[in-house]
């Protein structure tokens, strides 16, 4: 090494200067704060469209309750229909009906 | 919007918007990125330091769009984490991180640099790369003029001393 290391020192932080920027730090976006990445997937969409994606990611009741309502609606409808489908429940269930007695 | 560098790198004292610091933290990565390498002389490491300076600085954004001198500010923030990742980095042969293709007196000072103190590689960088007084200096590492001087003539006189070798 018989260059002055001075002189060394000072080209290899031109060497620095000059260096080419790694592409996944130009390519990277600028880091955002929470708040704003919060936002951003929101950006565009209307009040109704964010509230309507609010209630169908946090319904008011257990989606388990939902369909055990419908389920007790649609069999409620179906004996109004068919009454001796009822007959036959209660059946079932080992109920007795004023006639079966 | 077209915003020079220069605008808010000068000592603006005007309050920037936040699209004002997204352009400034576009614009300052290059030069970020080779402060990192000139103190760590690692380009996988001065990445990452970069990479952290970014976050921290945009974590702190409020202060950013407030400080008188982004630049300087910035500065201290990427000699601080460059600290850190050289604490945490071992220590390594640089051929396979060499910056230049020349093989001969580069990547002697990339071996040089790395065996010093890193107190001693800041300091050679802030002026030999970056150019600063002593006075901005001692603002940047938070120390005495005086200990900057003294820092920096123990640098200069470990690097050859490590070049001799």
């Amino acid at each position: 090494m018989n260059q002055d290391p001075m002189d060394a020192l000072d080209e290899f932080y031109e060497e620095c200067r000059m260096a080419p920027i790694p592409l996944g730090l130009l390519a990277n976006p600028v880091p955002l704060p929470w708040w704003k990445r919060l936002v951003i997937p929101f950006a565009g969409l209307s009040l109704g469209s964010i509230v309507g994606l609010l209630v169908l990611c946090f319904p008011t009741h257990p989606s388990e309750e939902l369909g055990a309502q419908a389920a007790r609606a649609l069999s409620q409808t179906q004996m109004r229909a068919r009454p001796e489908l009822a007959v036959t429940e209660h059946a079932q269930q080992g109920g007795k009906t004023a006639w079966s007695a | 919007m077209e915003i020079s560098l220069a605008s808010y790198i000068e000592g603006a004292t005007v309050r920037r918007t936040s699209e004002e610091i997204d352009l400034l933290l576009r614009d300052v990565r290059p030069w970020l990125y080779r402060l990192a390498l000139a103190i760590t002389t690692r380009p996988d490491v001065a990445e990452d330091v970069a990479q952290e300076a970014l976050i921290r600085a945009s974590r702190s954004r409020q202060k950013l769009m407030a400080v008188d001198e982004p630049r300087a500010w910035l500065r201290t923030i990427v000699v601080r984490c460059a600290l850190t990742a050289i604490s945490k980095t071992p220590v390594e042969s640089p051929v396979s991180q060499r910056i230049s293709a020349d093989p001969t007196d580069r990547l002697a000072v990339q071996q040089v640099l790395s065996r010093l103190e890193t107190a001693e590689r800041v300091i050679l960088a802030l002026v030999h790369f970056e150019g600063l007084s002593y006075a901005e200096i001692a603002d940047a590492l938070e120390i005495p003029v005086g200990t900057v001087a003294s820092r920096l003539h123990n640098a200069r006189e470990a690097f050859r001393a490590e070049w001799r070798k």
